[in-house]
């Protein structure tokens, strides 16, 4: 009977928390500092309703990292520190609060494009999503700008009453297709793991409109603003995706390609195709075949219906059937100079082997980059 | 009318035992699953299951036979203890699996006791209410792991299935020879349900086996279910027993809740398993020296009190260790249910 | 030969004497013994005041019998002496003879007329009741919307009538006991002969007859003594005010004690489904009953898991809430000064307070304490951050929930349950709760109510009604329930 009992001598050690006493982080930036060491900004909720105090705290530690606390929108606070390990700088974080630093409710995990370029983007988000249960729903984006002040720019719109939430341009753009199928943290994780895939994560940038070279896209939607109700352009600027091969980020896509790249993955059904100035909606009519030819060719079957949305139709079924092809192709060979096989052909081959050893004898990531590609899109207008 | 009330009787505890023996052989199979085959044979592990099953199977039959002879105590105490430990190896694995996804901030021997504790509670009321709370579940438990899982795993592709052999044919075996044991629980069959004053009528063999075989067949799903949400170079990196039993794949928002579902499934089936198999020990130790009446199940919680803080300090490894050593009793016990006749 | 302490002898004013010394009538107001001459011989009557029909006994006994010739009953016997005056003069329904001091006692005491003749050691007991008791009223507890609005009511016999006013069988037999020890309790088994089964009725009786207590006073107390286990928070009888009711209780093969002085009644064996049912069930359509039952099983698993899985995710489980969800909360939170455990306990214990207080309160007033109290100590408490809001909304739903359960008794006993679940929580979040959760379910399926499992016919399976959470339509209810004998 006293075993029955023990568990209520036990009861602290169950490690319950008030929620007060968590500090809970809505978006995380790492960001590459001086002498090999990491910044890591957060933006967390600051449970009041009253914006929180202004200016730095100036602490100093023992290893020389700095901790700033920083005004923000009301609700929020942003905090930042410098240490030689992303562990080591969220726990900096967590002593200076002092509040226990609680990722479930992450949103984005932002890395810096000189970060991402290394192999170290995969041992940090790995930290993070093992030791510190971050939400595996995190969106993970690459930043060409500083990754801290990417977030510093993003603000919470006033919502529901009672409730804030913060902006994520992303989540609408997934609504529309044109962000790449799982950015999220496990996937990525799981992707940079594997040798059958490729990670692809968010691509996006700070909007900056004397920036021409960043605004440069060949459609629209390249340059397409977030449609959520705001006064002023968006802060940030969907860019399209960020290609990884194994842990290393190696390349990108633009919007357009991105959705393209969703269309033959299977992920997404629709997308918008402007050609020649008319408007399209393009639709999948059947599942996209994939596969992988006797001559190891690396082969995608798209059968599709457009229909005109906006300007006049100038080109034929088989035209614009031979286009969307020749765009997939580009598309698939933007991926394999990227040696990135975000697309999931590896998948497709691996089934062939009996076993893990016979596969990792193959070494498909290097083979992958040489093999010829071939896309037939079936295209069928409505009126 | 009254024998046919009493048949109906009968039949409804045996078809309770044979439920919990179920619930307790797919856990096994899921806990040395994760445990032992996992780390080798990675994503064919639950290949590596079937060998198990067909065992458990036969434990199945062999329990109509068995039920029809008084067991002697040598018997007995081998039955026991091979209970025993089916049930500290349940036991733990619900504790590390709580310790990894429900209460991260605490301590594995916070977790340990708590379950040991709680296990012993519930198996205050002999082997009658949690057999009938498996009996109640029959039908509700694996819809639950069917359905939750399912939504887990909606948006992952068959690839994590591939290669078909996992890290080898040889590896295969290896892993299936160490889960062969894995139906181990369902040697509580060979015992009569604790609530009957007579044992016969018993059902016959298929009755059990089917049961046995349909839970087992659940844990094999799991482990199947496991090899589809992650790459085999994901679970290679796992080194941590309750960590290697996450199902997890989907990429929708707010599947914490799906999953929160999933693993409390898959705790109340190992806890079932781990309290059926222990009220079955006390069982058997009873059955062995009538004069232990009273604290046969307090001899086996003490046991299980002494095997859990080995695993504490020493590690899962430990019992993990123990467990292909049950193929050993378990095969004995097979062959005299099946082989040695009944005396005139 | 001596005098027999225990029976009456054959000496009226011996006997008239033992009465006067046992019940200290000298000091005793109530205690009436009426002698009269009966013919040839003398008698007398015993009452007690106001307990009787003094009407009755003036028409029917003391007038034929003073009325008599002087020689009338000269032939008789003396030993039959009071035979002749039942077979020839007396015009009450005669209920036993007896001539035990003891039983004479207890049956002048429960209001019948004990009738003595000089000459005589028996004495006749007689039907005489005519006490003050309530009218038949409507069910407090058990209201219902389409159902008759008959309830029990103090007097045994009325109960009983209203029974046998809704079963008209010939095999409904009343069987009457004495229980306890110096303060006798009347109470009464009804059962269908035939139907209910022969081991089950033996099993109530001995434990009915083995009650050890001075006295037993209500049907709560009689069914604290005659249930299996008394430890546990679920109770293992069912009880009803509602004679419908128990004349369903009779038609599934149980047996109904009713208790002399108690308005209820108590069905025995019973099952965990039967103090989930109302007799609304019965009286609409089958979907309707169906639909009633899934909201009453909703709101008591809300009132049970609620309070305890809100403050587990908020403690140790917070990646299930959404972040929209979690800024509220955490906001509010963040300016209660209390931890959240303490707030929600103090928020559940006041709201029994104020279930208990309207209870209490009389006429009008506890309607309207309900709402004061939760209005404005509601209200008044999170303007002044002492609760969470959101925290006064899971209490209110919890308490709402509980009112759902239609067993008085289930539950006060689920609210115990609650209290565990809601510390559970806040120890060991999800986890503990599941832990706890499956203790009570292996401790509930392992419960018997008079030796048949209280949660069956689920588990363990038995044949008989389905009728569990889907009321089936009455054309497919073919069996009665489970402990009714197998034939039926």
């Amino acid at each position: 009977m006293l075993l029955t009992f023990l568990p209520l001598l036990l009861g602290g050690c169950t490690g319950g928390q008030e929620i007060e006493s968590s500090l809970f982080v809505i978006a995380m930036a790492v960001d590459a500092a001086p002498e090999g060491n990491l910044t890591i900004t957060v933006k967390a909720l600051s449970g009041s309703q009253e914006s929180a105090a202004s200016g730095a705290s100036g602490a100093q530690s023992e290893d020389g990292s700095t901790e700033n606390l920083e005004q923000t929108e009301t609700g929020y606070i942003v905090l930042s520190a410098t240490a030689p390990s992303c562990l080591r700088a969220l726990g900096l974080l967590g002593a200076t609060t002092p509040r226990t630093v609680n990722l479930s409710q992450l949103q984005e995990i932002v890395i810096s494009q000189t970060l991402a370029e290394t192999d170290a983007t995969l041992s940090i988000l790995k930290q993070i999503h093992a030791i510190y249960r971050a939400n595996d729903e995190a969106v993970v984006v690459v930043t060409p700008d500083h990754a801290g002040d990417f977030i510093r720019r993003q603000r919470a719109v006033l919502g529901l009453r009672l409730s804030k939430y913060l902006e994520v341009l992303f989540e609408h753009y997934e609504q529309l297709d044109v962000i790449p199928p799982s950015p999220n943290l496990s996937a990525v994780i799981a992707a940079m793991e594997s040798a059958a895939t490729d990670a692809a994560a968010v691509y996006a940038a700070g909007n900056d409109f004397d920036n021409i070279l960043l605004l440069q896209g060949k459609t629209d939607i390249d340059r397409l603003p977030g449609h959520l109700p705001r006064t002023a352009p968006a802060p940030n600027e969907y860019m399209g995706a960020a290609l990884f091969s194994g842990p290393r980020m190696t390349g990108t896509l633009t919007g357009s390609e991105v959705s393209l790249f969703c269309l033959m993955t299977g992920k997404a059904s629709t997308r918008v195709s402007v050609m020649d100035g008319a408007q399209y909606k393009t639709r999948l009519q059947t599942r996209v075949k994939r596969r992988i030819d006797p001559d190891g060719t690396l082969f995608v079957s798209l059968r599709l219906t457009l229909t005109l949305s906006a300007g006049n139709q100038q080109r034929t079924e088989e035209e614009l059937a031979a286009e969307i092809a020749q765009d997939c192709v580009n598309v698939l060979q933007k991926l394999q100079a990227a040696s990135c096989d975000a697309v999931g052909f590896g998948k497709i081959r691996i089934r062939a082997f009996p076993d893990i050893p016979a596969w990792e004898r193959l070494n498909w990531p290097a083979q992958y980059e040489t093999l010829p590609v071939r896309v037939t899109a079936d295209v069928k207008i409505l009126q | 009318m009254q024998d046919r009330s009493i048949e109906q009787r009968t039949r409804a505890a045996y078809r309770a035992r044979a439920c919990a023996a179920g619930v307790a052989c797919g856990a096994q199979i899921f806990a040395v699953g994760t445990g032992l085959t996992v780390p080798l044979a990675l994503n064919a592990a639950y290949g590596a299951a079937v060998p198990a099953l067909l065992l458990g199977g036969a434990i199945g039959l062999a329990a109509p036979k068995r039920l029809s002879k008084a067991p002697g105590r040598a018997f007995c105490v081998v039955l026991a203890v091979s209970l025993l430990v089916c049930s500290a190896l349940l036991l733990a694995a619900g504790a590390t699996l709580a310790q990894q996804t429900l209460l991260p901030n605490g301590r594995l021997l916070t977790s340990l006791m708590l379950t040991l504790s709680f296990a012993l509670l519930c198996a205050l009321s002999s082997g009658t209410g949690v057999c009938r709370v498996a009996f109640a579940l029959r039908w509700l438990l694996p819809a639950a792991l069917a359905v939750f899982a399912g939504l887990s795993l909606s948006s992952s592709s068959m690839a994590g299935l591939f290669p078909l052999l996992g890290a080898g044919v040889r590896s295969l075996g290896l892993s299936a020879l160490l889960s062969l044991s894995a139906c181990s629980p369902a040697l509580m069959l060979f015992l009569p349900p604790q609530e009957l004053e007579t044992p016969a009528p018993v059902p016959k063999g298929g009755f059990f086996a089917l049961r046995v075989g349909f839970g087992g067949l659940l844990g094999a799903l799991m482990l199947a279910a496991l090899a589809l949400c992650n790459p085999y170079e994901i679970i290679q990196g796992q080194h941590v027993w309750g960590a290697r039993m996450l199902i997890l794949a989907s990429a929708r928002p707010r599947e914490g809740l799906v999953q929160t579902l999933l693993i409390l499934a898959q705790l109340f089936s190992m806890l079932i398993g781990a309290v059926s198999t222990l009220c079955a020990a006390a069982q058997a130790l009873e059955t062995a020296f009538p004069k232990l009446r009273f604290f046969s199940l307090w001899l086996c919680a003490a046991l299980l009190l002494g095997a859990l803080m080995a695993t504490a300090f020493f590690g899962m490894d430990v019992l993990l260790a123990v467990s292909p050593f049950l193929l050993i009793p378990e095969g004995i016990l097979i062959g005299i249910s099946f082989f040695k006749k009944a005396p005139s | 030969m001596e005098d027999d302490p225990i029976s009456l002898s054959a000496d009226l004013a011996r006997n008239i004497g033992v009465f006067r010394d046992r019940f200290g009538a000298s000091g005793n107001a109530d205690i009436i013994i009426r002698r009269f001459r009966s013919g040839a011989f003398i008698s007398a009557l015993m009452t007690i005041d106001g307990m009787t029909d003094t009407r009755e006994i003036d028409e029917n006994i003391l007038k034929p019998c003073m009325a008599l010739p002087p020689d009338a009953g000269e032939d008789a016997p003396a030993e039959s002496r009071v035979d002749y005056l039942i077979e020839n003069v007396v015009s009450v329904l005669p209920t036993e003879m007896k001539s035990n001091f003891d039983d004479l006692i207890a049956d002048a005491l429960s209001g019948q007329s004990v009738l003595l003749c000089d000459g005589c050691a028996a004495a006749c007991v007689m039907d005489t009741r005519g006490f003050e008791k309530r009218a038949v009223g409507r069910p407090e507890a058990e209201q219902v919307v389409l159902g008759p609005h008959e309830s029990f009511g103090e007097s045994i016999r009325t109960n009983i009538t209203l029974l046998r006013r809704i079963v008209q069988r010939e095999e409904l037999t009343t069987e009457f006991l004495s229980i306890g020890g110096a303060m006798k309790t009347r109470c009464a088994l009804l059962y269908l002969r035939g139907t209910a089964d022969e081991a089950m009725l033996a099993r109530i009786r001995k434990r009915l007859t083995a009650c050890s207590s001075d006295f037993a006073l209500s049907a709560g107390e009689v069914e604290q003594l005659i249930e299996d286990h008394p430890m546990a928070l679920i109770p293992q009888c069912v009880s009803t005010e509602r004679p419908d009711r128990a004349a369903s209780f009779l038609a599934e093969g149980q047996v109904v004690v009713l208790t002399d002085g108690s308005p209820l009644a108590l069905g025995a064996p019973s099952t965990f489904w039967h103090q989930l049912h109302t007799s609304d069930d019965a009286s609409m359509r089958w979907q309707y009953g169906t639909f009633l039952r899934v909201v009453r099983l909703i709101g008591m698993l809300i009132h049970l898991f609620l309070p305890g899985a809100y403050i587990a995710v908020i403690r140790f489980h917070t990646e299930l809430l959404s972040p929209i969800l979690l800024a509220s909360v955490y906001e509010t939170s963040s300016r209660v000064p209390t931890p959240i455990f303490l707030d929600a306990l103090l928020m559940t214990l006041a709201f029994d307070l104020i279930s208990e207080a309207g209870l209490r309160a009389p006429g009008t007033m506890g309607n309207a304490l309900g709402i004061v109290s939760g209005l404005i100590l509601g209200q008044s408490a999170v303007s002044a951050d002492i609760v969470s809001p959101l925290l006064l909304i899971v209490v209110a739903a919890s308490g709402l929930g509980g009112f759902c359960i239609p067993n008085y008794a289930l539950s006060v006993g689920i609210k115990i349950i609650q209290l565990l679940f809601l510390t559970a929580g806040a120890l060991g979040g999800l986890y503990l709760m599941a832990l706890l959760g499956l203790a009570l379910l292996c401790a509930a399926c392992a419960m018997r109510s008079v030796g048949s499992p209280l949660t069956a016919p689920l588990t363990p399976k038995r044949p008989g009604n389905p009728d569990l959470l889907i009321r089936f339509p009455l054309w497919r209810q073919k069996a009665r329930a489970f402990f009714a004998r197998q034939e039926h």
